[in-house]
């Protein structure tokens, strides 16, 4: 089940995309930061220019910069207002090939709990739900780092109402760090911690996640689409089970940061390399939970229910402080309150190909390296 | 060759030793004391290896997660690190670890320890902590007590003698606190954790020296458990306390000179399930220890 305020969220990410990537408005946006200057973290330029291995020269300037903040998809998406160029639109899908992956669309059998009632006692049962249909999408290959959020901090993205649900704008302005600046909970200043740039984004909430999607023209992956992008590369045993990890059946700590690893704390996007899938999705077993755009609620039995102190949305994946890898596997579902913020959540973006401008140089080359 | 289980016993046959716990004298055929029901093979083996041994205790009210804790102590420690790294002696040490583990990878808590004595699991943990230039080795010996007889043994000293053995005997304690019931539920919660402070402090005869030069007294780890549901006892664990437990607070800080408070958890998030008949139980959708080692830590470095 979704949420259905998912669905508001995407019709308004509509309505900002139209709004707010008019090209006329963000050149003015460039000239004016051109000419006063933005503050804009050091490490956090570094560390997008880095990740972007390709020119982008012949690229009108506010579109360079919608690539650099890692925004290429408000490039591509079908409903913009004013067409971007060939050139805006052939650099848009490099960084789509870069720094998404596709998943192709398949099957997968979502786990389902169930609060069971007997003699002994109440108790959540597991059992396997029924084979459900995945379309394709492209996936970050990477969790949102501290780096990339910061982005979305410097534009203001806390205090723009349409990228956060009616419901939930009081909220906002307690989605403060530890100096009362709006940025993740253990930022401080309105700015991440310098060695934590490469390091997933963390200490923010189900609402926050949703709202940097949108911002960068993407969205959550729901529960199924997750999954699928965890296991699909490998298939399906004789049985028709999923393989547990993106590797395979075993786990082995050297592939994922969790509590066998370790390391105690979260790593940058790109450590454990050798747990990767192979079309180069990184960590999505380990490192941080991930938010999806899912809920979170045991199925209720013939006579007991699940009795939750708030609504939950799903998380998956893992962290780096999951003591027990059976709890890290690409099958296992659990939740956390809408509005947690904890120390072990983070996300990743994904959006539907089908909503993207095609273009046919750059979907051909991807397809011919074998680059998914 | 088949070995009968008599010719075993003569041959496994250790001299007669005091019970490790209250010095009782043990018969070599005896499997636990008579007096504190304290397996005799721990006294066996501490005894063979000589050198002081430390008992360190866990209390606190029912339901308040002692066995939940003292298993994953245990799991956690087996698995430490070098700097502390623990060894379970004995098969029946493991049998709690077990206990408490399998439940919690299946998504429940174990069930609730019985009253009776004999019932209760020990553990025995043989510690090593790697100091500048050697190891350090510390027995950490413990039952895991039942809420109701801490409850009854408080309110009737010498109900369960085993208790105010392994109290007395003990230079370590951790009183178990449930967060939630201290923040959602009255002042109840603190009551009792203050009674649990004061039956500490008459083991080791602190309340008799008030007004003398006072004994150093037990070093005691106030640690407030379920931390999931309660964020306020994880930000600042001290000022939760001076807060939320007064009366426990104002009672530590007069009685015992080495004290600390600390917040852990062991879920990362729950729900309380609920059936028709009434019962409600709650259950951790996942696991993610917090806090779970700091105070044995702490402990081990007032010794």
């Amino acid at each position: 089940m979704r949420f259905v305020n998912s669905k508001d969220c995407v019709k308004r990410s509509n309505q900002v995309k139209s709004f707010s990537v008019g090209r006329i408005e963000l050149s003015l946006a460039t000239i004016i930061s051109d000419a006063v200057g933005v503050w804009t973290h050091r490490g956090a330029q570094r560390s997008t220019a880095h990740a972007l291995n390709f020119s982008l020269g012949d690229v009108p300037p506010d579109v360079r910069r919608l690539i650099r903040n890692r925004r290429y998809c408000r490039v591509l998406l079908a409903v913009e207002a004013m067409p971007f160029d060939a050139a805006s639109i052939a650099s848009a899908w490099q960084a789509v090939a870069q720094q998404m992956a596709i998943v192709p669309s398949g099957n997968v059998r979502l786990s389902v709990d169930i609060v069971v009632s007997d003699s002994a006692g109440v108790e959540l049962a597991n059992s396997r739900g029924e084979s459900m249909h995945v379309e394709s999408i492209y996936l970050d290959r990477e969790c949102v780092t501290n780096a990339d959020f910061a982005k979305f901090v410097e534009a203001s993205g806390y205090s723009n109402p349409q990228y956060w649900p009616e419901e939930v704008l009081p909220n906002v302005l307690r989605f403060t760090d530890r100096t009362g600046m709006p940025g993740p909970r253990f930022w401080a200043k309105g700015i991440p911690p310098v060695d934590k740039l490469d390091h997933p984004v963390v200490g923010v909430c189900w609402y926050e996640a949703n709202a940097y999607a949108m911002w960068v023209g993407k969205r959550l992956p729901s529960s199924d689409e997750w999954q699928r992008a965890g296991t699909w590369p490998q298939g399906s045993t004789a049985d028709g089970n999923e393989q547990r990890y993106p590797w395979g059946n075993a786990f082995d700590p050297s592939k994922a940061n969790l509590w066998a690893s370790g390391t105690g704390d979260t790593v940058p996007v790109t450590a454990f390399p050798t747990g990767n899938t192979p079309n180069g999705v990184r960590q999505l077993v380990g490192n941080v939970w991930e938010w999806v755009n899912s809920s979170f609620s045991p199925q209720p039995g013939a006579d007991a229910v699940v009795l939750l102190d708030q609504t939950m949305a799903e998380i998956r994946g893992g962290a780096f402080d999951t003591y027990f890898h059976s709890q890290a596997t690409c099958q296992f579902r659990t939740g956390q309150p809408l509005l947690f913020r904890g120390a072990n959540i983070g996300f990743r973006c994904c959006v539907r190909g089908s909503a993207l401008s095609p273009h046919a140089e750059s979907a051909s080359s991807t397809s011919e390296r074998g680059d998914l | 060759m088949i070995t009968t289980s008599s010719q075993l016993l003569t041959s496994n046959a250790s001299p007669a030793v005091q019970c490790v716990c209250c010095g009782e004298r043990l018969s070599q055929r005896d499997q636990c004391c008579n007096e504190c029901q304290t397996p005799a093979s721990i006294s066996h083996t501490v005894s063979a290896r000589g050198g002081a041994q430390s008992f360190i205790s866990v209390l606190g009210a029912s339901n308040a997660g002692k066995t939940v804790y003292l298993g994953l102590l245990l799991d956690m420690l087996s698995k430490g690190s070098e700097a502390m790294r623990g060894t379970a002696m004995g098969a029946f040490s493991v049998e709690l670890q077990e206990q408490v583990i399998t439940a919690l990878e299946r998504r429940s808590f174990p069930e609730k320890t019985p009253a009776e004595a004999d019932a209760w699991k020990w553990f025995h943990c043989q510690l090593s902590i790697a100091e500048k230039k050697k190891t350090r080795y510390v027995d950490m010996i413990s039952p895991d007590f039942a809420g109701e007889a801490i409850s009854l043994e408080i309110n009737h000293a010498g109900m369960y003698p085993s208790i105010g053995h392994v109290v007395s005997k003990s230079g370590g304690l951790m009183i178990l606190c449930d967060s939630m019931r201290v923040r959602d539920a009255g002042s109840g919660e603190d009551l009792f954790a203050m009674k649990l402070a004061s039956y500490i402090a008459e083991q080791h005869d602190l309340e008799t020296e008030i007004g003398r030069r006072r004994k150093a007294g037990p070093a005691v780890a106030i640690v407030f458990t379920k931390c999931d549901g309660c964020p306020e006892a994880i930000e600042a664990p001290t000022q939760f306390a001076t807060n939320n437990t007064p009366r426990l607070f104002e009672y530590c800080r007069r009685m015992f000179s080495r004290h600390s408070y600390f917040a852990a958890g062991v879920a990362g998030s729950s729900g309380v399930l609920a059936d028709t008949k009434g019962r409600q139980m709650r259950v951790p959708f996942h696991v993610q220890p917090y806090g779970i080692v700091e105070p044995l830590q702490w402990i081990v470095s007032q010794q």
